[in-house]
């Protein structure tokens, strides 16, 4: 909470103490002014005049400004546009108790946010333990070994797509990782389902040729790409009849990096879209995702709520789809290299 | 610009907007209607208050939700109207008037020396010392890109400029655009013909509904885009292309002779009955002059003009109207009702007679069956732009000419008006009525052409070249509409084949 904030409850308490003792200070003047010198004159009347005008220019000023701000922030979190925790860095508050009833249900939210990631973590834990990676690559290495002596090359190579995808996902533990590790991560999940798919599906990478060496370099969060590919390709060219294409373009600028990853696939109606970029920019997702089980459409919202905890509101995530036609997902990301972040902090290369 | 939501009068106007232009890049925007453009236009230059989002520039952020620093972005809108300062030469425009000019003493020699190496690097020859109101439209724009480039303006922003220029100038342009864009200057180039935007741009959206619906970049602006986009509009334009039947050379209806001027000798044409003829002009200050000579505003030059073998005072006799640029606005009697801005074309404009109220009632129940009863009850300042086009072609059917001159009819039109302005001038030529097109630009004309001359400059002589429908396939490729004459083409010989 910032220290300079400002209290409405205070102000107005303030004006209704300074407007009378105006008054009280004005009838005074006039009274004396009568008694000594039998005439109220041009200082006094100026007097009256200045006390009438500055008053509400005082309260118009001093309250009712504020309040109009006070109010738009309120209406912007009820629509959805702000969270609770930006609701508490408003510069004015109603009172210090409504402010305090804000970091209560600000508190509140955040513990409920660590639970869930809490029980996020258990479940990724158990699934983890159960899953035994070592037991779980070793027998793929096995499967691999049974079907290369037996022969059969394209099993083989699906065996070692599976353990090389599920060892990035898995026991890969970092947060950040470079375009070019999610990237190969992309490349494998795709030959993946070039199994299931076949030559149906065909995928395009093109980055800018004038910065690939830095973009190549540049970190984004883990399993970004990955799970737009695989929305792609599951809302997208699986619904589909013939022939599907998926193009993921990587451009940067000095401080951002644009990544755009387009389908040919059935893509979605103007409603279905407006109503997913208003989940994609809408706060009120954070409070629905810890109240409600995954539901679909869920991938694209969290990896657009992993940007923004990780680098902030203004970077994040927008689709453009058109039905029958196309879909494009388009992401903000700052351009950040893993020497600018030893060197600058998360600020950026 | 990152989801930004913007507000007037309770009504989101930009909802949930993302939009990034980077530096160097030359931008294309279709837009399909008009929705939330000028609201985009707005955020982008003048940085009003903003719902929610956040604005960027040159990689700062100079707008957000929260309300910063409320000053104009260095960007520069060059649209069809000039907004170079008239009465003031060119060096003035670019130099003296930018924000940043300090000196006391202004040096025109030392200006205009300044300015040299400028016109050379985009290879243009403009005379410093010319006042702006002498320039043509394609100099004009020149000047204020190079305005904007010695301002520091880094986003250059062109709105519809096909209409005002003309093909070769429009080449020429978008050289100079690419010579800028190479130099770290971005544009974008607000279009609605898709033609035009793949000639120069590097990447383009489409907007329909104050929202991008798509993103284009690279090879993929070269394929098109789906006719998706615009089906209704699409499928009744190749309905027609494919259902209108071949015109024969039949005996003229009009003969247009000795149009002379400045640039025009002795130049001619005929029109056949109910057939629709283009006249594009490759050069602006031609277009101007024929059609200032055609309107009748230029009234030392007068056109013979021989309607059914017989001479006509030109837009003095009934049997010939013309449609002005911009009809909604030229052509519309504000101090009168829309049913009044319909009846003045009857009987020589005798008021005694329009003014009638038997007479207003029967025009009344026919045009309101054709153009709705919306359009006739109400007050002229209630119509919207597409209502007073209608309204100004329910005048011109009313009046029953035999040819009907329209000039530039799709300038600034989105595809839902120019949809309309296509279908009325449908309804004319199903009427019977010839139509003679003048346009720089010829948009959606094309469809509905029986034939086309195009009309250019070479080595300071006029040149003209007639292209017959069946020659409209072999058209260059960035006119609208060609590719769908060389699909028929296709067709028609796979039939022939089969």
């Amino acid at each position: 909470m910032k220290d300079d904030k400002h209290y409405l409850s205070r102000r107005v308490a303030a004006f209704c103490l300074i407007a009378p003792a105006w008054a009280v200070l004005l009838a005074l003047f006039a009274y004396l002014t009568g008694r000594f010198s039998g005439r109220f004159g041009f200082w006094g009347w100026a007097l009256v005049i200045v006390t009438g005008a500055s008053l509400p220019a005082l309260a118009y000023y001093w309250i009712y400004r504020p309040y109009c701000r006070c109010r738009d922030t309120v209406r912007r979190f009820i629509e959805g546009y702000i969270s609770v925790h930006e609701l508490r860095e408003l510069t004015s508050a109603v009172s210090p108790e409504t402010d305090r009833f804000i970091a209560v249900i600000d508190g509140a939210m955040a513990s409920m946010r660590n639970l869930d990631l809490s029980k996020r973590q258990a479940q990724y834990r158990a699934l983890q333990n159960q899953i035994n990676p070592h037991f779980l690559y070793n027998t793929l290495e096995g499967i691999r070994s049974e079907a290369l002596i037996a022969g059969l090359d394209s099993l083989a190579d699906m065996t070692e797509a599976l353990a090389t995808f599920f060892r990035y996902t898995i026991s890969k533990v970092e947060n950040l990782v470079t375009v070019e590790e999610e990237l190969e991560n992309c490349r494998t999940y795709f030959k993946i389902q070039q199994y299931r798919f076949g030559s149906r599906l065909r995928m395009r990478v093109h980055i800018d040729p004038e910065d690939e060496r830095e973009i190549l370099r540049c970190l984004i969060p883990k399993l970004t790409l990955q799970p737009i590919l695989e929305n792609s390709i599951i809302h997208g060219i699986e619904l589909k009849l013939g022939e599907g294409h998926i193009d993921i373009e990587i451009s940067r600028s000095q401080r951002r990096l644009l990544i755009s990853v387009r389908d040919d696939g059935v893509g979605m109606g103007r409603e279905a879209l407006r109503r997913l970029n208003g989940r994609l920019g809408s706060k009120e997702e954070e409070l629905r995702d810890m109240t409600h089980e995954a539901q679909g459409g869920i991938a694209l919202t969290n990896v657009n709520n992993r940007i923004h905890l990780i680098f902030g509101e203004e970077y994040g995530m927008h689709v453009y789809s058109v039905e029958g036609e196309e879909t494009t997902v388009e992401l903000t990301i700052p351009a950040m290299t893993e020497e600018g972040r030893a060197a600058g902090g998360e600020g950026g290369a | 610009m990152e989801r930004v939501t913007y507000r007037a009068d309770g009504i989101n106007i930009l909802d949930n907007f993302s939009f990034h232009i980077a530096r160097g890049e030359i931008l294309g925007l279709q837009p399909l209607d008009n929705d939330g453009l000028d609201a985009l236009m707005d955020i982008i230059q003048n940085n009003p208050p903003l719902y929610f989002g956040f604005v960027y520039y040159m990689e700062n952020c100079v707008n957000t939700w929260r309300g910063i620093h409320r000053t104009k972005n260095r960007v520069t809108v060059i649209g069809s109207e000039s907004s170079l300062v008239k009465g003031m030469d060119v060096v003035t425009n670019i130099f003296v008037l930018r924000p940043g000019f300090r000196q006391e003493m202004i040096h025109r020699s030392l200006l205009s020396r300044q300015l040299k190496p400028f016109l050379e690097d985009i290879g243009v020859s403009i005379d410093p010392a010319t006042p702006v109101d002498h320039l043509s439209a394609f100099e004009r724009m020149v000047v204020e890109i190079l305005r904007a480039v010695v301002a520091g303006h880094h986003l250059i922003i062109l709105r519809e400029i096909g209409s005002v220029v003309s093909e070769n100038d429009l080449e020429q342009l978008h050289g100079i655009m690419r010579h800028y864009a190479a130099r770290g200057f971005s544009f974008l180039y607000i279009s609605p013909h898709y033609e035009e935007i793949r000639q120069v741009c590097t990447r383009m959206v489409l907007m329909q509904g104050a929202a991008i619906q798509m993103s284009r970049s690279g090879r993929d602006i070269r394929q098109g885009i789906s006719v998706m986009y615009y089906r209704e509009y699409y499928d009744h334009v190749t309905r027609r292309i494919r259902r209108r039947e071949w015109m024969d050379r039949r005996k003229a209806l009009l003969e247009a002779k000795n149009i002379s001027g400045e640039y025009l000798d002795h130049f001619r044409f005929s029109l056949y009955q109910g057939e629709c003829l283009i006249i594009q002009n490759l050069d602006m200050a031609i277009h101007q002059e024929l059609t200032a000579i055609l309107s009748g505003d230029d009234t030392k030059k007068r056109p013979e003009l021989v309607l059914g073998g017989r001479q006509i005072r030109g837009f003095g006799s009934r049997e010939v109207a013309y449609v002005r640029e911009d009809p909604a606005r030229t052509m519309i009697f504000e101090d009168m009702s829309a049913l009044e801005n319909i009846c003045i074309a009857l009987d020589g404009r005798v008021p005694s007679v329009w003014r009638r109220q038997g007479v207003q009632r029967a025009v009344r129940e026919e045009y309101a069956r054709l153009f709705g009863d919306d359009l006739i009850d109400r007050e002229v300042g209630a119509l919207t732009q597409a209502e007073r086009i209608r309204l100004v072609y329910a005048r011109i059917m009313f009046q029953h000419p035999q040819v009907v001159f329209l000039e530039q009819p799709y300038k600034n039109a989105d595809v839902k008006l120019r949809f309309q302005i296509y279908s009325l001038q449908e309804m004319l030529l199903n009427r019977g009525l010839s139509i003679v097109i003048l346009a720089v630009n010829i948009a959606d004309g094309l469809t509905l052409a029986d034939r086309l001359v195009r009309v250019g400059l070479n080595n300071g002589r006029i040149e003209t070249r007639e292209y017959l429908r069946r020659d409209f396939a072999s058209l260059p490729i960035n006119i609208p509409w060609v590719d769908v004459f060389s699909d028929i083409r296709k067709d028609q010989a796979a039939e022939a084949r089969g």
